[in-house]
């Protein structure tokens, strides 16, 4: 080999020297390092370790073809297989759902005692008197889980939710902090949780997209598709919008209602020209790729329907997502939806719940919170329990939670401002510890003290409970080798069923 | 102290390797094993963040007394109990996972264990420094080194070559045992040179009496090629139209800049030159209006409009101008030393603020004067005389005004702000300090205030206080000297001294401007500007230092970018990292050859492309195949033994559809649809558009079945292929094919071609006519035929779809098709019936199959690979 980067030259002192033939062959095949290692996938060697996944990464050999989304080998056992992300967008108050504050009825009307850290709010409300809760908490399960009256059915899934109360983030804004949450930074330009996962996992169903992307209402998600983009990543990595009626996603049918034998003849008179192209370029893969990429298309075009398509099931399950309930059709919709995904192998669903900012109650919180609560309370619940009996939770994680959450200060009387320096989250199923909390806040909710859960910490918990390394997973981008938590993050072992560290995070 | 240890260290190494081949360390005593173990990781991998300079979790790792005290997370080590030591937990990554990055191998691991087990002994008074930082093989790497002017070299058989570059590529060649290739044919070099030098199509097919040079020389004289150029700039410095964040708001100004990139290419101005006036146009040239366009470069940062957070937020836009300075210029990822020293390349985390402050006094300006020195000296007298004799009237108003005006502030408002931020807004401009006014003036962009409404909210008798000195100030108007014209979305400095810049989490003591330490370890000698300017001059010391003929990098980098563009691939494959992550260059000698003729040429672009695609190593054939003993050698090409194929960008699919369907004007190119960050055209974004957040240097090339989609279904696609079909729907099928063929691929169609594509047409209406024998109670259903957006759809202001609608509309195109008879030699142009556009915005239900038929066969051909990739 002739030049190689260190990283390469570790690969490839680890190659057979029959392995290293092949590569060589698929290289030069492929054209002169165009979509070279984009073929990666393929190779016998390249069983993606850590370095083969770190040399696939480098910028200079990377074009990201389809192959590139070939399933891959993981780091360690993986305890789940795909994820839903149920994004409460617009940040929900924890103090009101899951993490009780009796302080905050005596603070009522006070402003923040002295001895709390002062924080930089967007609306500057950090002298505003405390705003109590007016909710009704009672203990739920075995492991006896506070929720409020806001969530009556999830709450009976008490026993499956690892409930985190020591969130925090940087973002103060809708846009950092959705940024955030999505990409592990508050400053845009960095690749989505899904991609990282695409790019780190593969995808076992080429005829959907690995990473779909829902939203409950035609109002944009703050940031708009910038979440679910890739970054520096190829865009193969990146998410696809899916719409939950009509046609599942953009450019799925022909205008003008062209059947199906007129583009089987079409695209049959396009790959015969191709392949006539192709005939005196065969060095050159990549074109080989797109001729298959044209083909895949099709397919898509017939599985993406059906993937969508709620007609086989039964009027039971549409009563366990409240399809027919007004209040909660939207978001039942995408959780059964999620469902149908994860069975067809689809990695990373998000669904969005109240896209633009829905869930942002800086004032009237109680009728916000009622409404936003109302509407997707029944679905999450749902969701939990159709993933259960149909065998599919142990190995699908389900994450619950906004970009921030809200302060204890009122704002405008009956509102509250963000929060971003303590929240709540949840996960359930794919190898969590369900049925507790996990971390605290202090006593009115505005830091997290205990087991401090720094964004970075969820998805590199995240990747773990799928089965890679956070550390190991990099891409290399204008020299620097990057990974989804910025170096900074660590696994929070103490989530992890069979699995108790002394520490809770692992630094 | 030091020879002891130097013995110790020799006593312990020889133990170590009796040691290791025992495979325990169970006989040493604790001091050599601190020797061996401890004292050399502890160096390598721990005190740089638990050492004199950072103190990572309180916690000191650099001398006993910090060991034993422990951090935050407790007490490291428990003497002879390894078991109970949080430093063994650590290192094992069983809760603490230290180093973060990476674990120590089991032999250090076991070490340090045995260590602590036999009792953790400690040299007296031993305090470990970390190694020196830049080391000797650090200053021998690459691209540090001077350039040097190697002889071009000599070779006996060089019948093929056409240049020097040739003798280069050759020469390696020879030494590899492989044969370059053969020349490509004339369409598809012709083909090749248009979409390199221009991004579209450029030559009519049949047009081959001018020689290759002279096709050279009109195409790097044509305006398409600074607009085919501008691209790879603008992905490099990030431009786009919109701030990013939320809103997204629009920054109208920016296109200045853009064209500016392009009017500064099509004029070959000199590359030393582009790079001082994006870097410091303000000082160096202060009355020249496209110098402060040029300043643009300095305002492509993503901006938060509502960030409460202001000085973090300033922060951040230094760091970014800082980052991507370095990535454009000097191919230097400086990201990594913004928190520590990096850990593959020779910069220092010190090196990171030393760069940084040269851009410590940045002032971004919407009323930048453009105006030279004197003029600016005759306007500074004038003003300071009229500020110095109304300043006590101007304080009273302003204590009487500007708290009222606050209150009242609208937009995002002013009571928001942290009582620090508000302090620094409530002074006069001139109260500030230089980082005052930076941190007041980026939060006052917030707010808006409304002084035409100051009598509704003031007392009578303030208010008449205020008309009374309003009416005393007015009357020095006469002296008050006339605004000098501005540009808005400019760049100044904030004055002459600049804001320190201090390093993260390290002493407190202000950085001073410096290049990489590898260059020069000492401050910056920072240039003088005329004080008329109140500038630092620091930026024009960095522009001076990049865009100078002994800077290692900067030719080395945009060479490089360059070849790059023509190749496929870089002579150094990371075009913006020339660091140790990234690749060495494959061919060094070449590369520094271009790098001093460019040099030597002015800095000259256009003659930089000239020799390159004048080689005969860029005209060889794409399609040659490798055979094994050449992927034995070679598999990737790196010596090139022949061209690369290349596929086209998504400003050079839209450029060239528009082109080929008769659609392209003035201004309607790609490279001239606005930038929105958060929602990027659909069309170039399918096919890489970068996110323009940070520098890139290299697209992505993707090949997805969303693309396919995109292309096959998407409606831009297939209006483009109705509207090249009502362009050419007089002519008869083999005139269609050869006029096809002669847009898209640049080259006739074979028979054998023109009858395929002839069978699918006929296939096609056949379809076509059984569906609507079937459909005789539904209605037909509608075809892209001359189907033109109607331009309700069009949610995307300002994408690819409506510069073509536009365009289509003002072309006049008539979209109705004519009835045909059945092969037509060829139509008259008489029996196109034209129809306003409007009434075409549906689906043509009478298209007869036959058109209907074509028009898909266009649209096939625009999807296939042949138009997609270039030989």
């Amino acid at each position: 080999m002739l030049i190689k980067s260190a990283l390469g030259q570790r690969m490839n002192q680890q190659h057979s020297a029959a392995a290293d033939v092949n590569r060589r062959q698929m290289l030069t095949q492929c054209g002169a390092g165009f979509g070279a290692l984009a073929l990666a996938g393929m190779l016998p060697t390249a069983a993606f370790g850590d370095d083969a996944v770190a040399v696939a990464s480098s910028e200079a050999e990377i074009s990201g073809g389809l192959n590139s989304l070939s399933p891959k080998a993981l780091h360690h056992a993986a305890k789940a297989k795909s994820v839903i992300f149920l994004f409460m967008e617009g940040g929900p108050s924890q103090m009101d759902t899951f993490d009780p504050k009796p302080e905050l009825e005596k603070l009522a009307g006070k402003p923040v005692p002295d001895g709390f850290e002062k924080v930089i709010l967007p609306m500057g409300e950090f002298h505003s008197p405390i705003l109590a809760s007016k909710r009704k908490w009672k203990q739920h399960g075995e492991g006896g889980l506070w929720v409020s009256d806001w969530l009556p059915n999830i709450a009976t899934h008490a026993d499956k939710l690892a409930v985190i109360r020591s969130c925090w983030t940087n973002g103060i804004n809708h846009s950092g902090g959705v940024c955030q949450m999505n990409t592990g930074s508050q400053f845009a330009g960095r690749p989505s949780l899904g991609s990282w996962v695409s790019y780190g996992l593969g995808t076992e169903n080429e005829n959907l997209p690995a990473f779909v992307v829902m939203q409950d209402n035609a109002n944009a998600v703050v940031n708009g598709p910038r979440n679910w983009s890739t970054g520096f990543m190829p865009a193969v990595y990146q998410g696809t919008e899916m719409r939950t009626k009509g046609d599942p996603f953009a450019n799925l049918k022909a205008a003008g209602g062209i059947d199906q034998r007129m583009q089987r003849t079409k695209l049959d008179f396009l790959a015969e020209i191709n392949r006539m192209h192709a005939s005196s370029r065969q060095s050159n893969t990549e074109l080989e790729a797109r001729i298959r990429s044209f083909e895949l298309a099709f397919q898509m075009q017939t599985h993406a329907p059906e993937a969508v398509d709620l007609a086989s099931e039964t009027q039971e399950t549409r009563d366990l997502y409240g399809l027919d309930d007004k209040q909660c059709a939207a978001y039942g919709r995408q959780c059964l939806l999620a469902r149908r995904l994860v069975e067809r192998g689809v990695r990373f669903i998000q669904c969005y719940h109240g896209s633009g900012s829905k869930w942002d109650a800086h004032s009237k919180i109680e009728s916000n919170h009622s409404k936003m609560c109302g509407q997707m309370d029944k679905p999450v619940a749902g969701l939990l329990a159709d993933l259960e009996r149909r065998g599919l939770l142990d190995e699908t994680l389900v994450i619950w939670g906004g970009e921030f959450g809200r302060t204890p200060m009122s704002e405008k009387g009956d509102g509250r401002d963000h929060n971003p320096t303590g929240f709540t989250m949840w996960m359930a199923g794919g190898g969590v510890n369900g049925g507790q909390t996990y971390g605290s806040t202090d006593e009115i909710g505005l830091h997290a003290v205990e087991d401090r859960l720094h964004v970075h910490d969820l998805h590199s918990t995240v990747l773990h409970l799928l089965g890679v390394d956070h550390r190991k997973l990099t891409y290399l981008h204008n020299g620097r080798p990057e990974r989804i938590d910025e170096n900074e993050g660590n696994v929070y072992k103490k989530l992890l069923s069979g699995n108790q560290g002394r520490l809770g995070l692992d630094g | 102290m030091v020879a002891t240890n130097r013995n110790l260290g020799f006593r312990a190494w020889a133990c170590l390797l009796v040691c290791v081949w025992l495979g325990s360390t169970a006989s040493f005593g604790s001091e050599d094993l601190f020797e061996i173990h401890v004292r050399p990781t502890l160096i390598k991998h721990c005190i740089a963040c638990h050492g004199a300079g950072k103190r990572e979790g309180d916690l000191r790792l650099d001398h006993w007394q910090g060991l034993s005290e422990g951090g935050d997370s407790g007490p490291v080590l428990v003497p002879g109990k390894p078991g109970e030591s949080l430093l063994v937990e650590a290192i094992k990554h069983e809760s603490l996972e230290m180093p973060p990055e990476y674990q120590l191998d089991e032999q250090t691991i076991a070490g340090i264990a045995a260590w602590i087990k036999e009792g953790a002994k400690w040299p007296e008074q031993a305090v470990l420094k970390a190694a020196e930082p830049i080391t000797a093989a650090d200053r021998q790497w690459w691209c540090f080194q001077p350039m040097v002017d190697f002889p071009v070299p000599e070779i006996s058989d060089d019948q093929w070559c056409q240049n020097e570059i040739d003798r280069f590529i050759l020469k390696r060649l020879q030494e590899n045992g492989i044969q370059p290739s053969p020349p490509a044919g004339s369409a598809t070099l012709r083909r090749r040179l248009s979409y390199d030098l221009i991004g579209m199509p450029t030559v009519a097919i049949g047009d081959d009496e001018a020689s290759v040079d002279a096709l050279i020389d009109r195409l790097l004289e044509s305006k398409a090629y600074g607009e085919n150029q501008a691209r790879i700039w603008l992905d490099l410095v990030r431009y786009a139209d919109s701030d990013g964040y939320r809103a997204d708001f629009a920054r109208p100004q920016a296109r200045l800049y853009r064209d500016y990139v392009i009017a500064s290419f099509n004029q070959d101005k000199p590359y030393d030159r582009f790079v001082m006036e994006q870097l410091a146009g303000d000082e160096i040239d202060p009355g020249n209006r496209e110098a402060l366009i040029g300043t643009m470069y300095l305002r492509h940062w993503i901006y938060e409009h509502n960030q409460r957070d202001v000085e973090t937020q300033w922060q951040e836009i230094l760091s970014d101008i800082t980052e991507t300075t370095a990535d454009v210029f000097l191919a230097q990822g400086l990201k990594c030393a913004k928190c520590h020293d990096h850990k593959f390349d020779p910069i220092l985390q010190r090196d990171y603020f030393r760069m940084k402050a040269f851009f410590a006094a940045f002032q971004p300006r919407e009323d930048q004067p453009i105006a030279d020195l004197e003029t600016r000296r005759k306007y500074l007298a004038d003003d300071e005389k009229w500020a110095s004799k109304t300043e006590s009237l101007r304080r009273q108003l302003h204590a009487i005004e500007h708290p009222v005006l606050l209150k009242h502030a609208t937009k995002e408002g002013f009571d928001k702000f942290i009582d620090e931020i508000k302090l620094m807004v409530k002074k006069l401009p001139e109260d500030r300090t230089p980082y005052e006014q930076q941190i007041a003036s980026l939060a006052e962009r917030q707010f808006a205030l409304h002084p035409e409404k100051l009598p509704e909210w003031l007392d009578e008798e303030t208010e008449a206080k205020r008309q009374a000195l309003r009416k005393q100030l007015a009357e020095f108007a006469a002296i008050k000297p006339k605004p000098l014209p501005t540009l808005a979305f400019a760049v100044s400095d904030v004055a002459s001294e600049a804001p320190p810049i201090s390093i993260i989490d390290g002493p407190d003591q202000p950085v001073e401007p410096g290049f990489l330490t590898i260059f020069d370890s000492a401050p910056a000698v920072v240039a003088k500007v005329d004080p008329v300017l109140r500038s630092t001059g620091r930026r024009t010391t960095l522009a001076n230092w990049i865009a100078s003929a002994d800077n290692p990098l900067t030719a080395r980098v945009i060479v490089n970018r360059v070849w790059q563009q023509h190749f496929g691939q870089g002579l150094v494959q990371t075009v913006n990292d020339f660091g140790h992550l990234g690749t060495q260059p494959s061919h060094p000698e070449l590369l520094d050859w271009l790098a001093l003729r460019f040099i030597e040429d002015g800095w000259s672009l256009k003659k930089l492309h000239r020799r390159i695609v004048s080689s005969a190593t860029y005209q060889q054939t794409s399609r040659r195949p490798a055979d094994p003993p050449i992927i034995a050698v070679d598999p990737e090409n790196h010596l090139l033994w022949r061209m690369n194929s290349k596929r086209l960008t998504g400003e050079q699919v839209v450029d060239t559809l528009l082109q080929a369907s008769g659609e392209v004007k003035a201004k309607k190119r790609a490279i001239y649809l606005p930038v929105r960050r958060n929602k990027l055209d659909p069309m170039l974004a399918a096919f890489d558009f970068p996110d323009r957040i940070r520098s890139v240097g290299r697209r992505h090339q993707t090949t997805t079945s969303t693309q396919a989609l995109l292309m096959k279904n998407g409606d831009w696609v297939r209006q483009r292929a109705g509207a090249m079909f009502n362009k050419h729907r007089a002519l008869a099928d083999s005139d269609l094919v050869q006029a096809c063929y002669a847009k898209l691929f640049g080259r006739p169609a074979t028979s054998e071609e023109v009858f395929l594509a002839g069978r699918f047409v006929k296939q096609y209406q056949e379809l076509l006519s059984a569906e609507s024998d079937d459909a005789t109670e539904t209605s037909k259903p509608g075809t892209p035929t001359g189907q033109i957006d109607d331009g309700t759809t069009g949610q995307n202001a300002g994408t690819a779809q409506d510069a073509a609608q536009k365009a289509t509309q003002d072309a006049g195109l008539a979209t109705k098709p004519a009835t045909v008879v059945s092969e037509p030699k060829k139509d008259t142009p008489e029996s196109a019936s034209k129809t306003p556009v409007a009434d075409n915005a549906r689906p043509d239900p009478k298209a007869s199959d036959r058109d209907r038929a074509r028009t898909e066969l266009i649209h096939a051909f625009m999807n296939s690979n042949e138009l997609i990739y270039v030989d």
